[in-house]
């Protein structure tokens, strides 16, 4: 082995954060927000309903929000605490976890690189290992 | 043979392994993961990072 790299996953890819979010069964759409004072249209978002199933079944509208070069998903936690706050952090985790799988997948592809092995381990941390021979 | 190993935990962070490749051409082979993923934490090389390429050319010409 010759070295060994830790990466901090950041959104940058917007078409596979949509197919991301395709894939895990919560697809988005643009919507337009407004104001509640004024009523008027402020922006324009990719609006998503955002479910988890731990560690409790809750739904609660998300939405993506661009930050320079980077992607963030926000959601709507008004009143939220304890397991449905947990919950909807987990959903979020799962999401950026399945993004940086397909980004890497994609890239690999681009790069016509073969994915060797594949798998998912106890702790749900999923493992690729490219090898060139 | 070269080897990457990716693990990706439940919040989407990568921890990667190369194998087989010595020096800064390991790095150029992995570059991609970094681009692809977002902003390294940690880096380490182990031994074989400084362990010098077998001078394959210099075999060729001694052989014969």
């Amino acid at each position: 082995m010759s070295q060994i790299v830790t990466i901090k996953a950041q959104i940058k890819d917007f078409d596979i954060l949509k197919r991301t979010l395709d894939e895990l069964g919560c697809p988005g759409r643009m919507e337009m927000w407004y104001s509640k004072i004024t009523g008027q249209p402020v922006s324009e978002k990719f609006t998503f309903s955002l479910r988890s199933e731990s560690p409790v079944v809750c739904c609660t509208d998300a939405f993506v929000e661009q930050k320079g070069e980077f992607y963030e998903i926000n959601y709507v936690a008004d009143g939220m605490a304890g397991y449905l706050s947990q919950s909807m952090s987990n959903a979020v985790d799962k999401i950026i976890q399945k993004y940086t799988y397909l980004k890497l997948k994609d890239e690999c592809e681009k790069r016509h690189l073969t994915i060797a092995e594949e798998k998912i381990l106890e702790d749900d941390t999923i493992k690729i290992v490219i090898r060139e021979y | 043979m070269k080897e990457i190993e990716i693990k990706i935990d439940q919040k989407g962070n990568v921890t990667y392994k190369v194998h087989g490749i010595k020096g800064e051409k390991c790095k150029h082979y992995s570059r991609f993961i970094e681009d692809a993923v977002g902003e390294v934490i940690t880096r380490e090389v182990t031994e074989e990072y400084y362990e010098k390429e077998e001078d394959t050319t210099k075999d060729y010409f001694t052989e014969r």
